[in-house]
């Protein structure tokens, strides 16, 4: 059995060998189809095929324009037979310098021309190679002819050319005369379903190794889906999501309700490295009676407040600012958790960038101590981060006590970093009344994501490169 | 967070002990520090603890890990003997900088590292928690260059004048603020008084101008110095008196005897440093809750030992000690830290806590999901673009006011996207080649302002192709709305980003929640996009408040 194109390509053929550029002119197929069909006729034994390396003399840009114009010893030679005598420099004007030198050297050698002291004299017209020029250009030239052009710089060049040739055979007659494009079912059409016709005929034959352009795919963001997986794996941990997230939260959210100091300097999360906007300088999105009790518990632990800086709005600088935010309406027992974005201002080159995405948590209860956030940030560390292992350090934290830095062995990378926790402090909780010990803690994603999509470059986690998603 | 150079030999001989790099390492991550850095002579360390001043010298780093190894335990023995010499304190100082605790310390046993070392400290505390000398500024002289007393006070800037540290002549005080390094980098702490503060001798010779600069002479330690006279001055006299006590036990530790002086306040006298024992009494079992498990006493004793406190038990409770350069240890919540640090946090059992709680996603996340599974369905590709973009870009697509930022680290980040369009025009800018057809979307936070500044979700639907259609968007429009059950309408708009004649206003009822048409080429000739573009955006908060009214979420 053989395909609609490999009929139309064996019908095309004789016994005379033909070539592949020739064949496909008449069949209007391109040259790379119509090659691919010779080779599964040939390999079905249906025809012979050859190949050559053709090798031609063709003229360069240069020898086309001596085409056109003449070669230079033909135009001084036209140019004496008029002057009968001229100046080499006058030549030198009208021609190229190397050009000139050739030629007269050309038509002293034949006896067409005398040089006396700078001034050339004609002597009688001699044949140039023009006809040759046009010999190669119509590919008549012969070896001989071509030798005496091939010395003259950059007139000819040789290319070569892989030429097929094919011819069908005894087989490929037998089987040309066999098949009956009547028998053969082409175009698979609801036609065919209801005429019955598919019962008498054949389907023709596919070429399955075509290639066709790809279908489109729908596609999620790696790195989104990256973050579905961490929130599905807290929520299968029992973790509600809590649902405060905003961009732009004040001072008061961000560090003071945290009952960091406000005269705190430079720090992990300190106003050095926040966000804020320029046109505006206040933001109320506090209740003013905790607004009231946090201030107190600032006045009365760290001995200062400024009610400007509390009602600064900034970009949010941690995602503890929703832990606090939480507090207000959390349930005890109580299990909590967020995955957003975060800003903070940095150089941004390949390790750094401006925002980023926390994953904080809490967990309130009645009975929690510190060897339970122990335990529930191994819990998460290795069902989320895909940690082998965990470790703590002390740390300081101004709104936990006790606080810990937790590194995860990571099969990879060994020991890193991975997330700051404490028990949240009393003075801290006071003014939102709460009296049971509450669990927290917060951890970046990038380095995770990083890790597990394989990406170097922590600006990769955003799209750069459309194209690129669409492969 | 502080980072301070501490010498390796020094550091050695003064331990008694030479560790390894490693050894160094994991002690440090015991006492809340990290070595972050080793060249064979210097170690360069992070102290985490913000009130741990202490610790920011490295005769302080010595002391907490002489408890760490139990080469000395309990309270560090510091004797204090009274000096007999007073520091007058004018009342006008009282609005500008009004507390001062000052103290002698004789017979230091000083070399080149120690000297490094103290004048670290200093700066290192009048940094972090002198938040830049706003609240502490420190100031260490030369204590056999003084006459006794010494006063406080304010002085018109221009009638005193004295050579300021590594100056070479004399200048006013508002020359120094004017001229000198630190006086333009702390002159701000002064601006709107017309008196300035001075420390000077009984002979009238200025001794420090906090808190810009010590004098040239009085003010400069060598490594000849043997009595230091400390002038510590700021906002609140607790911390002025606790970061002196920090100081003096420091110097002590170099070898000094420590003299205390008597501050005369118009009122009252103190005198200071204060290196009194703080005790405070605690049920065991309050300390025990938040660990999460009981000890047995002397295994207590010997890890607050280790951490230079001092305990007894009486019956239920805890009587802790210690000596007052620490101001950390107020609460059982602080006592169990020091157990929990001290007992060491890896030798601890976990355990999972067994609270039952339910987990769930917020409807904004199911709402979110719900869109981009349908926009996925749909053959559409997810993009995930910056919330800051540029304000150029930004305001192409706003009709209202840009939120923009103060301080943006880069012109291409430094506003807040009031549309999606934005961030993916942004990232789509001068783009080279997309496979056509492209169909992308994103879901994401913008925020924009509308009687004040507002925030939402929206999603942004955009089709490139040779040719696109304003029916092309409109028909994914109608299956996403057709698949979360919303009824919406279309109105005439005019939106300059959308070609007059091809964009609708999209409404549920009487809100309206998006816009839908084919973008302007004015636009797309601006940011070098090659492909005609249509898309829709819709507010995914409109849609949620639709659901809710229908009692669907």
């Amino acid at each position: 059995m053989i395909t609609e194109l490999e009929y139309k390509v064996l019908k095309a053929l004789t016994e005379e060998w033909k070539s592949l550029s020739e064949l496909s002119r008449d069949l209007g197929e391109e040259e790379y189809k119509v090659l691919r069909t010779l080779g599964f006729l040939n390999t079905k034994g249906l025809i012979d095929l050859r190949e050559e390396v053709e090798k031609n003399y063709v003229l360069t840009d240069l020898g086309e324009k001596y085409l056109r114009e003449g070669l230079p010893e033909k135009r001084i030679l036209d140019i004496l037979e008029r002057e009968r005598e001229i100046e080499i420099k006058d030549l030198e004007e009208k021609f190229d310098r190397d050009e000139v030198s050739f030629s007269l050297g050309f038509l002293k050698r034949s006896g067409a021309i005398d040089i006396v002291g700078g001034k050339v004299i004609f002597k009688k017209r001699v044949k140039t190679y023009d006809d040759i020029l046009k010999k190669v250009k119509e590919k008549r030239a012969s070896e001989d002819e071509i030798k005496l052009l091939i010395g003259r710089k950059g007139i000819l060049k040789l290319v070569e050319r892989r030429e097929y040739y094919a011819r069908i055979n005894e087989n490929g007659k037998k089987v040309l005369m066999e098949f009956d494009p009547e028998k053969v079912i082409y175009h698979y059409t609801k036609d065919v379903l209801d005429s019955g016709v598919w019962k008498k005929k054949k389907f023709s034959k596919y070429d399955i190794n075509m290639r066709v352009p790809m279908a489109e795919i729908g596609r999620y963001n790696k790195y989104l889906e990256f973050l579905d997986k961490l929130r599905e794996e807290l929520v299968s941990m029992g973790f509600e999501e809590m649902e405060n997230y905003r961009i732009v939260v004040s001072h008061f959210w961000n560090l003071d309700s945290l009952f960091v100091p406000q005269d705190h300097p430079a720090g992990d999360i300190s106003l050095m490295d926040t966000f804020f906007l320029k046109d505006f300088d206040e933001i109320i999105d506090f209740p003013e009676d905790l607004y009231k009790k946090v201030k107190e518990q600032h006045i009365k632990f760290h001995n200062f407040w400024d009610d400007r800086i509390a009602k600064v709005p900034i970009l949010v600088s941690h995602d503890t600012t929703f832990s606090s935010m939480q507090l207000l309406k959390a349930k005890v027992p109580g299990k909590y958790f967020i995955i957003d974005k975060v800003f903070r201002y940095d150089t941004i080159d390949a390790k750094h960038f401006i925002e980023f995405t926390q994953l904080d948590g809490i967990v309130l209860g009645k009975d929690l101590s510190f060897i339970d956030l122990l335990g529930v940030l191994k819990e998460i560390i290795i069902n989320v981060a895909g940690a082998e292992d965990v470790k703590f350090y002390p740390a300081f934290f101004p709104f936990t006590e006790p606080s810990v830095e937790v590194y995860a062995k990571h099969k990879k990378l060994g020991w890193i970093e991975v997330a700051g926790a404490g028990i949240f402090r009393k003075e801290m909780l006071e003014p939102f009344g709460i009296d049971v010990p509450v669990l927290a803690w917060g951890m970046g994603i990038e380095r995770l994501a990083m890790i597990y999509l394989g990406i170097d470059d922590i600006r990769e986690l955003h799209t750069k490169n459309i194209r690129r998603l669409q492969d | 967070m502080a980072v301070i150079n501490v010498n390796y030999l020094e550091f050695s001989k003064l331990l008694g002990k030479r560790l390894s790099k490693e050894e160094i390492e994991e002690a440090l991550m015991h006492i809340k520090c990290e070595l972050s850095g080793f060249d064979g002579e210097y170690m360069s360390i992070e102290v985490k603890d913000f009130y741990r001043i202490d610790l920011l010298s490295l005769a302080g780093l010595v002391r907490e890990l002489k408890g760490f190894f139990g080469i000395e335990v309990g309270i560090p023995n510091y004797k204090v003997e009274f000096s007999g010499r007073e520091v007058i304190v004018d009342r006008e100082v009282e609005k500008i900088r009004p507390f001062i605790a000052c103290a002698i310390v004789e017979d230091i046993d000083m070399n080149e590292e120690r000297l490094k070392d103290i004048i670290q400290m200093q700066d290192k505390i009048s940094f972090s928690f002198g938040n830049r000398r706003k609240k502490i500024a420190i100031g260490t002289h030369n204590a056999e260059l003084i006459d006794f007393p010494v006063y406080y006070k304010a002085v018109d800037p221009e009638e005193v004048s004295f050579v300021p540290l590594f100056e070479e002549r004399e200048m006013s005080l508002r020359e120094i603020l004017e001229k000198t390094k630190t006086g333009k980098l702390y002159g701000n702490l002064l601006k709107g008084f017309s008196k300035y503060p001075v420390l000077m001798d009984k002979k009238g010779k200025v001794i420090s101008f906090p808190p810009i600069i010590n004098s040239n002479d009085i003010g400069r330690l060598t490594e000849e110095t043997r009595n230091i006279f400390i002038d510590v001055t700021g906002s609140s006299l607790n911390d002025v008196i606790f970061v002196l006590n920090s100081i003096v036990t420091i110097l002590a530790d170099y070898g000094g005897k420590i003299k205390s002086l008597k501050i005369v306040y118009g009122d009252r006298d103190i005198i200071t440093p204060d290196l009194r024992i703080i005790s405070r009494e605690f049920l065991i079992s309050d300390i025990f809750k938040w660990i999460g498990i009981s000890m047995d006493k002397d295994e207590i004793k010997d890890i607050l030992g280790r951490k230079r406190i001092n305990c007894k038990f009486n019956n239920d409770r805890i009587i802790v000690e210690y000596l007052n350069y620490r101001k950390d240890i107020n609460t059982d919540q602080d006592v169990a830290e020091e157990i929990i640090v001290g007992y060491g946090i890896n030798r601890l059992k976990l355990r999972y806590p067994s609270i039952y709680t339910k987990g769930s996603l917020t409807i904004r996340r199911k709402t979110i999901n719900t869109l981009r599974k349908i926009m996925v369905s749909l053959g559409s590709i997810e993009l995930y673009t910056t919330v800051l973009v540029n304000e150029d870009i930004n305001k192409l697509f706003t009709e209202g006011e840009i939120i923009r930022i103060r301080n943006p680290a880069s012109e291409n980040y430094n506003s807040i996207r009031s549309s999606i369009l934005s961030s993916v025009f942004q990232v789509m800018q001068g783009m080279g080649s997309i496979k056509l057809p492209a169909k992308l979307f994103e879901v994401g936070r913008v925020s924009y302002y509308e009687g004040g500044l507002k925030e939402d979700d929206r999603l942004l639907y955009l089709y490139l192709n040779s040719e696109v259609s304003f029916s092309d968007v409109l028909s994914v429009l109608e299956r996403l709305f057709k698949e979360i059950k919303i009824d919406f309408d279309l109105k005439e708009s005019n939106h300059k980003f959308l070609i007059e004649g091809r964009q609708a206003d999209i409404y549920i009822g009487s809100n309206l929640i998006g816009w839908i048409g084919e973008i302007n080429p004015e636009i797309l000739e601006k940011l070098e996009i090659k492909y005609p573009v249509a898309g829709f955006e819709i507010s995914v908060g409109e849609l949620i408040n639709k659901m809710k009214d229908d009692n669907r979420t």
